[in-house]
């Protein structure tokens, strides 16, 4: 039990980092990315591509980037055009996967591809009768660290200040002066790095196929409206809530293995529809 | 503070997701989008021949590669399967078995097929059977291998120039009880047909040779991450044996490496863990792992075609593009048999679409030297080859520790004998 609990935790972590990047563009910026687990997907199979040369921490940092880029470009190319409007984002932003899916399909020929964690990372630790690999605590580690990082920059800084009233109210952030388009930009450009993050790390643990797009975009979707759209410390909660969840049902009952998935979201929502951290601040 | 407004537009955000997605990964979508050939001769002697394929999805890699392989022996041979000249027609059918019911139809009534090849999954080659067996045509499938097909539900119009999915695995778990002498396993497979047929296979080999099976595990096709999984395997086995498929092979070999198992337990596997492309997703991961499979682009008899295929293509050939190639040449020579029975070239389409399970019976009658090597058919329409016992010695590297000839599906026993017992299922063989 306790290595399941364990085990939870870090895929919690997992959860937790993949979801960062959604939850930040539609809790902060309202902007709604169906393209996020092929994000995922892209920077996985750069990631592969470039560690040999490059090693892991220098492909981690050029996927991060590049994907930051393509989110800030999405943003400038295509989502500007439907501030707030729910329907075009959806479907504008579907599209975009489809394009990067047949991508890969075309530059990697679509098999499977695993990233190996670094030398470093790669023994794992005893904690009584369960173990735990290193990296797994490694990645609990970063989701922590990130999450107090999104938190300070969304509610302590004055750039968050602006994004946060640049959604609120466009017309009267612009009247007041501030660049409401540079901001977004920045935003989707922020979601799209750390997906790409998300992709760079997370690799390790869930690799890249053809149809882990739709595998992250749901594992996304499941964590962040359990924990409350909108709410970064909810998609963290969210992330921990499924992460154990999982991992013990599914050493009790393996063959329900989705039901675990969703079923725990169904029983929240049917409690709480706005998620387990509605009613808090927007962004947590 | 969000409008009631921004909440009911996220609220519909997330339902148009979901329906979106369901839309694209369901497979719903009752139109075939890709029709494509592969020939540009129109006579009226040519053969045509209707392939159903997962172009699109989850394995749309692999399906490609199975239609490389067939080009690639067109492109060879002149665009003709001995002397008649043939035109592949590749349907998108998108892996599921409701899609691939609308393809094969529109293969039948627009585009007037001959016969049906393709099918890579077992609910595609499945649900083409009724189709073909409706129209009297014959459906030769390349390496769909669901074992009933050719056991206890045979068709007179259905061939399969392949094995079945329990196969090899009745010989890995011959090896594993003889030749490791391995007395108490674990098994740990996928949770849908392909992975208890092979499961089943194992373990039935394995305890008629007085092994015993202590934990059969259940990976669904849904699973997120695998440790739950691996950690229901108890510690005191001598072995895991394991068959995962796609994405799971190399987050499980190492999800494996990294667990308490590692280095005590031994990991012997199915063919799809050892394949090309799992290995080389699996990198250093797949180490010391004992598997079994008919294939590597390492066999002697496969160097002119994979020198062949990384000529046109770029890359390595896994056994998925062996097999479309390896089923050109069969027919090759099943229509070679019966030009020698008096039908000519010319004649020979006709004859063809006419005579449905007569060509399964000439397809029945041929030997060949595959890139695999030696293969022939019994009267079930299932392959005879050889299958090899592998030891992943380094990344992207095997070599052979031991060699089957003759594996069929029966294992060493009667067909009498084999079939008496019900089909391999998740229910079946029990754990002991």
């Amino acid at each position: 039990m306790l290595t399941d609990v364990l085990n939870g935790v870090s895929f919690g972590g997992v959860l937790f980092i993949l979801a960062a990047g959604f939850s930040l563009a539609l809790g902060v910026g309202r902007i709604i990315n169906i393209a996020h687990g092929a994000f995922y997907m892209l920077a996985v199979y750069v990631a592969v591509t470039l560690e040999p040369t490059v090693g892991f921490l220098g492909a981690l940092g050029i996927v991060t980037m590049m994907l930051g880029v393509i989110g800030g470009g999405l943003q400038l190319a295509i989502l500007r055009r439907f501030e707030q409007r729910v329907l075009p984002q959806v479907l504008s932003t579907f599209g975009v996967l489809l394009i990067i899916v047949e991508l890969t399909l075309l530059i990697w020929g679509g098999f499977p591809r695993q990233l190996n964690p670094p030398e470093l990372l790669s023994g794992s630790i005893q904690i009584g009768n369960a173990s735990i690999t290193s990296y797994r605590i490694f990645l609990i580690g970063i989701a922590i660290l990130l999450f107090v990082a999104l938190h300070v920059v969304v509610n302590r800084t004055l750039t968050g200040a602006k994004i946060r009233a640049a959604v609120d109210d466009a017309e009267m952030a612009r009247a007041s002066g501030i660049e409401v388009n540079r901001l977004l930009v920045g935003v989707m450009g922020a979601s799209g790095a750390l997906a790409g993050m998300a992709g760079g790390l997370g690799g390790v643990i869930l690799g890249t196929y053809q149809n882990v797009q739709f595998t992250v975009l749901t594992l996304t979707l499941v964590v962040v409206v359990l924990g409350g759209v909108g709410t970064l410390a909810g998609a963290l909660i969210g992330s921990m809530v499924v992460g154990i969840l999982y991992s013990v049902g599914v050493a009790i009952l393996p063959q329900y293995a989705y039901f675990i998935l969703f079923g725990p979201m169904v029983v929240i929502l049917a409690v709480r529809p706005k998620g387990l951290l509605s009613g808090m601040s927007v962004e947590g | 503070m969000r409008s009631k407004t921004q909440g009911a537009a996220l609220t519909t955000a997330a339902i148009v997701t979901a329906l979106a997605m369901a839309a694209c990964g369901g497979g719903s979508n009752a139109h075939a989008s890709t029709t494509t050939t592969s020939a540009t001769q129109t006579a009226t002697s040519t053969l045509k021949i209707g392939v159903p394929i997962a172009l699109t999805g989850p394995i749309a890699a692999t399906a490609k590669e199975m239609v490389d392989g067939y080009k690639l022996y067109m492109k060879q041979h002149d665009n003709k399967l001995d002397n008649v000249p043939t035109h592949f027609y590749y349907v998108d059918d998108k892996g599921s078995a409701t899609t691939t019911v609308v393809a094969a139809k529109q293969l039948i009534n627009q585009d007037h097929v001959d016969m049906f090849g393709g099918a890579s999954l077992a609910p595609e080659s499945v649900a083409i059977l009724p189709i073909a067996q409706k129209n009297k045509i014959a459906e030769i499938t390349p390496i769909s291998s669901y074992d009933n097909l050719t056991q206890r539900t045979t068709s007179p119009y259905f061939a399969r120039v392949n094995m079945t999915s329990s196969q090899p695995n009745l010989y890995l778990g011959d090896y594993a009880a003889k030749h490791l002498h391995y007395k108490n396993m674990a098994i740990v497979i996928q949770d849908y047909a392909y992975g208890w047929q092979s499961g089943g296979g194992f373990q039935y080999a394995f305890q008629q040779d007085g092994g015993h099976i202590a934990k059969k595990v259940y990976v669904p096709l849904t699973a997120s991450t695998l440790e739950p999984y691996i950690s229901q395997i108890p510690q005191n086995v001598t072995a895991v044996y394991a068959l995962l498929i796609g994405g799971f092979v190399a987050p499980f070999e190492q999800d494996y490496k990294q667990s308490a198992l590692a280095g005590k337990v031994p990991l012997i596997t199915g063919p799809d863990m050892i394949d090309t492309n799992a290995l080389a997703a699996a990198k250093t991961n797949a180490i010391g792992i004992v598997g079994v499979h008919e294939w590597c682009s390492c066999l002697t008899s496969a160097k002119s075609f994979v020198n062949a295929f990384k000529k046109t293509y770029g890359v390595e050939p896994s056994y998925w593009g062996e097999s479309t190639y390896l089923e050109a040449e069969w027919l090759s020579k099943a229509i070679a048999h019966q030009e020698s029975q008096g039908t000519s070239a010319s004649q020979m389409p006709t004859w063809i679409k006419s005579h449905g399970s007569q060509f399964i019976n000439d397809v029945k009658a041929v030997s060949i030297v595959a890139p695999q090597g030696p293969m022939s058919m019994t009267k079930y329409g299932n392959g005879v080859m050889t299958i090899y016992i592998w030891k992943v010695t380094g990344p992207e590297q095997k070599k052979i520790i031991y060699t089957y000839k003759h594996a069929t599906q029966f294992w060493t026993q009667t067909p009498k004998t084999f079939l008496a017992h019900p089909a391999f299922s998740r229910t079946y063989p029990p754990q002991s």
